[in-house]
């Protein structure tokens, strides 16, 4: 009971942290910690009809619950991505942005008024093929890499 | 050659396509790598229309496939049914999905990456509707969940970023929800199949008591969050405006409506799955309202879009939601689900059109802003479209979205609202007709000529796109599948009863004093309504633009919409359906 | 933001927590008795039906196979969609990780051109994430960083060492999933991990292949093709989608299984590992 306590006030924490960070990451850790209070949720719950770990070697009896387990290692495979993304696109924001923090990175999206972002990201374009024409020229190694980059 | 072992096409087959166009990426280069490419997306896209076809008269028949995933033992294994419910919601998202990814060979984003993103979600679409175990929906959601994000931040504008970010992390979190609201029913049941579980709840005093509830809920509020009902909508506007027009189109009208369907499955079993239905029922009513205003507001073009299609699923949830309420078995709650379905179609087709058409116009004019936007025509007209097929797909689709006659959106909000006639949710649905008329009048301002001192600007705008025949091709492809829907809906809406319930729905149809749909549709009374909805629409349109009109809207325009909103609204609204479950 | 409306954030918080916790208290504490229906049917059927010894391996790439699909696509997504969005954010990723003199060369030379640029890029040192993604354009200027050496000869040492033993580890986690605790997608991680230890020890002159991103890139892809094509293989035999084309195997009862793993584990390997190698960069070099 008391285990199954903590892991609620552990969701809380995640779900304060959510809610009440402005630090992006820190949202992105939040996720990771209600995610992970379920997981646990899950296993605990499995562990409490049996002793033994779920490989039938011989004279294993009463083992506990394997479904749970098979299933969050489902849901933690599935949270580490989703958490992989978040990272790459809250680098994403930072890059646009120059902040983390949530309010900061809204106004600079959206407050941008249309043309002038339309206006910025031609620049940044035609800078950023400038300068790639230029270390080609100055580098032929370097092309291969930058076809990979835009294949990915 | 039996139905039977191919159910698994529509999921496998974009898979497939997927892992060729990886190949493809990996080990070829320039052209080769194209033609695998396309092939995979044939292979992906087109393929599974032939078991589409195969499987028609089974379902028709009443007949569904189901059984367990490598025919393991009930118990532990993933129980799948495919039935006609399954195939319709297949049909819709084949058809958006095939147009959409054409429209995107013109305008882009093009490449093997995101094909192959697109046929996973496409695959996500076809599990998700077709699984029986609610593990597995969490898994398909999620799948489902991450092509999104990642289609959706496929755009260069760091805004796209935000929005998806923003969905990501709140739908994310839904999802945490909807795995304890799992792990309360399989303590309860120790099964993860739907049957089992609600066999299982049944069996348990009380029907599990407020535990049960409580998990039902947070499966409900976790799915309908995807479906954007009100108050669980506010991420979906600025992911479906940020995103590519031909991602925005599969958004719109696919990717909202799957998680809903899948979603019934859930609650037609479940004890308390009416109740639940209930609540959504009536949310979607206010849903379709207040979205239509909020609507109205907007000055950006595609958030306009975006904004509609949250109201229009409103009106799917609340149709849906009622036929929840009455189950599947009687008369009523069929012809309401088959109103839904009808809706959720053609709200597909006339919402893709119409966010590909938009699309193109502000691609092509370099603007967003419908207050500036003037001459869009001229623009389009200019940039070497010599039949303007943008601007009279655009037309069909406003028409069909304002439920004008004859288009497939006039036909399906009639059966809706007729289906709905004795219910609370039919005003709110009426006084929301009036309001869509109203704001797409105002978008198609955007295609009046322009004035004098804009002329200038309109030379220097515009860009023309090299190879524009994919637009064109998927534009025109939607606009005719809109208007033959509309022609056609009286048999359609026959049809899908039919699919749905097998021969049992014709015969509840054919019975003695019972209604079919022929009949009902163009009445004098509805004309006479439509009539009414129009001319309001436009009395409400010219209440817009003046000036205290304008005021009031910028304020609904500019209200506090901030991340941490998404969050509380979840929360509160999760718990005002456990609320509403353990207390009613 | 006024002090008003930061007051109400916090009230939505605490109303939101209060909502939170009242709905879900009850799901945690619930006291109902595990259900050991399942347990029992596989306690006796499972490793009979599966041939795996650990039941969670049966489960996982038997029972309920397809929800590692499922999973396996998810990240298959996710890789792919963190290097678009990476890459379109402007990170330079790496097409294989070498120390190599020419990138240095690249981008000192650029320095030389651009030091006229002043520096108004806010500083992050203390960020060691964002150090290694640190890259060379911003949005708005365009400034090459000199590189900053992060390895060590440490760190070349010990990592060249040990990435065979790593490699090894991963492949027998890998291969043992149906036997021990481990599996496709935990022995593939391994994997990673020794191919990014290989990346990192790796002096420029010894280059393998198997550090750079593009034949990373080939084998997830034909790991993927070939996971699908054996979850359909079933259906030539007469079967449904995802079943086990082997048949009962008196030899190696597990057969299907150790199959599975050996896949998911070269993809996921692969996988992890291009990620890893893209993401590296070529600042560290």
């Amino acid at each position: 009971m008391i285990e199954r306590l903590l892991l609620l006030l552990l969701f809380l924490t995640g779900f304060w942290g959510i809610l009440e960070k402005k630090n992006i990451i820190k949202k992105i850790f939040g996720l990771t910690l209600i995610n992970s209070a379920a997981v646990l949720l899950f296993v605990i719950g499995g562990s409490e009809t049996g002793k033994h770990t779920p490989i039938m070697e011989k004279g294993i009896v009463e083992i506990v619950d394997p479904v749970p387990q098979a299933l969050m290692l489902t849901a933690i495979v599935i949270g580490v991505c989703v958490t992989a993304l978040a990272l790459a696109l809250a680098y994403r924001l930072y890059k646009a942005s120059g902040s983390f923090n949530i309010d900061t990175i809204r106004k600079a999206v959206h407050d941008m008024p249309e043309e002038a972002e339309i206006k910025a990201e031609e620049t940044y374009r035609e800078a950023a093929e400038e300068i790639s024409e230029e270390a080609e020229q100055e580098n032929p190694v370097k092309k291969p890499q930058k076809e990979a980059n835009n294949e990915s | 050659m039996n139905p039977e072992n191919f159910v698994f096409a529509p999921v496998v087959l974009p898979l497939l396509g997927a892992a060729v166009i990886f190949c493809a990426k990996a080990f070829l280069k320039n052209r080769p790598e194209k033609v695998l490419e396309y092939m995979g997306v044939f292979i992906g896209l087109g393929l599974p229309w032939l078991f589409f076809l195969q499987s028609l008269p089974l379902v028709l028949s009443g007949g569904s496939v189901q059984g367990v995933v490598g025919s393991w033992y009930a118990g532990v294994g993933i129980m799948y049914r495919f039935d006609g419910l399954a195939w319709l919601v297949n049909i819709l998202g084949y058809s958006v999905a095939g147009a959409a990814w054409i429209y995107s060979l013109s305008a882009g984003p093009r490449g093997p990456s995101f094909s192959s993103v697109f046929l996973i979600q496409t695959s996500a679409l076809a599990a998700a509707i077709m699984t029986a175990d609610l593990f597995n929906l969490f898994v398909c959601l999620e799948v489902l969940g991450i092509a999104s994000y990642v289609l959706a931040a496929e755009s260069d504008k760091p805004g796209a970023s935000l929005a998806s970010f923003s969905y990501l992390m709140v739908s994310a979190a839904a999802m945490v929800f909807f795995l304890i609201g799992l792990y309360g029913f399989y303590r309860l049941t120790g099964t993860l199949s739907y049957e089992g579980i609600a066999a299982g709840l049944q069996a348990l005093p009380d029907s599990g008591g407020p535990a049960a509830l409580i998990s039902l809920a947070l499966v409900t509020a976790a799915v309908a969050m995807r479906v954007a009902v009100m108050p669980l909508y506010g991420w979906l506007p600025d992911a479906h405006a940020m995103a590519p027009h031909a991602v925005s189109a599969v958004l719109s009208g696919v990717l909202i409506k799957t998680p809903l369907f899948a979603l019934s499955r859930v609650l037609l079993l479940m004890p308390a799955g009416a109740d639940a239905g209930r609540l959504m029922g009536f949310a979607g009513a206010a849903t379709a309202l207040a979205a239509v205003i909020i609507a109205l507001s907007q000055k950006d073009a595609k958030r306009l879009l975006a904004y509609h299609s949250i109201s229009q699923i409103g009106y799917i949830v609340s149709a849906w939601g009622a036929a929840m309420y009455l189950g599947t078995e009687t008369k009523e709650g069929i012809m309401l689900m088959a109103a839904a379905f009808l809706h959720a179609l053609y709200h597909a087709l006339f919402k893709g059109l119409l966010f590909l058409s938009i699309g193109t116009t502000v691609d092509r004019t370099q603007n967003r802003n419908i207050y500036t936007l003037r001459g869009a025509a001229a623009v389009l007209r200019n940039t070497g479209e010599k039949v303007p097929i943008t601007l009279i797909t655009f037309i069909i689709g406003a028409l069909a979205i304002s439920a004008i006659p004859p288009f497939n959106g006039f036909a399906s909000k009639t059966v809706l609202t007729y289906t709905l006639k004795e219910s609370p949710h039919y005003y709110f649905l009426y006084a929301a007709s009036i309001g869509t008329t109203a704001s797409f009048i105002k978008l198609s301002r955007i295609f009046w000529p322009a004035k004098q001192e804009k002329g200038k600007k309109e030379k220097n705008a515009g860009s023309s796109v090299q190879n524009p025949w994919g637009l064109y091709i998927s534009q025109s492809f939607l606009g005719l599948l809109c208007i033959i829907g509309g022609l056609g809906a009286p048999a359609m809406y026959t049809f899908v009863i039919d699919v749905m319930t097998g021969s049992g729905g014709g015969e509840l149809l054919a019975n003695p004093g019972s209604t079919s749909l022929s009949p009902v549709l163009y009445t004098l009374d509805n004309l006479l309504k439509t009539g009414f909805i129009a001319i309001a629409g436009l009395g409400l349109f010219f209440l817009a633009v003046s000036r205290r009109g304008s005021a009031v809207l910028t304020k609904i325009r500019e209200r506090r919409r901030n991340f941490h909103g998404l969050f509380v609204s979840f929360a509160l609204g999760t718990a005002a359906l456990a609320a509403w479950l353990c207390f009613i | 933001m006024s002090k008003g409306r930061k007051k109400g954030s916090q009230l939505q918080t605490l109303l939101s927590l209060a909502a939170v916790s009242a709905v879900l208290l009850p799901v945690f504490l619930l006291s109902s008795p595990w259900p050991a229906a399942a347990r029992d049917y596989l306690e006796l059927h499972g490793v009979q039906e599966t041939g795996a010894i650990n039941l969670v391996s049966a489960i996982y790439l038997g029972y309920r196979a397809f929800d590692t699909l499922g999973e396996t696509i998810v990240l298959l997504t996710a890789v792919s969609g963190t290097i678009g969005i990476l890459s379109r954010a402007g990170a330079s990723l790496a097409e294989g990780y070498r120390s190599s003199e020419e990138t240095l060369s690249i981008a000192e030379a650029s320095e030389s051109e651009s030091a006229s640029v002043p520096a108004a890029e806010p500083d992050l040192g203390s960020d060691p994430g964002e150090k290694a993604l640190r890259t060379e354009e911003t949005h708005t200027k365009h400034r090459k960083h000199k590189p900053r050496r992060l390895r060590t000869h440490l760190l070349e040492v010990v990592t060249g060492t040990l990435s065979p033993v790593v490699l090894m580890f991963g492949f027998y986690v890998m291969l043992y999933g149906h036997l021990s605790p481990g599996g496709g997608f935990q022995g593939g991680v391994v994997i990673a991990s020794g191919i990014v230890f290989l990346a990192l020890g790796n002096r420029k002159e010894s280059s393998t292949k198997i550090t750079q991103a593009s034949v990373l890139g080939r084998i997830e892809a034909a790991a993927f093709l070939m996971l699908i094509l054996i979850s359909v293989s079933g259906i030539i035999q007469g079967g449904g989608f995802l079943d086990n084309p082997l048949g009962e195997s008196v030899i190696l009862p597990a057969g299907f299984i150790i199959l599975l793993n050996a896949v998911i584990g070269l993809k996921v390997g692969a996988g992890i590992g291009f990620m890893c190698i893209a993401l590296l960069g070529k600042e560290n070099s």
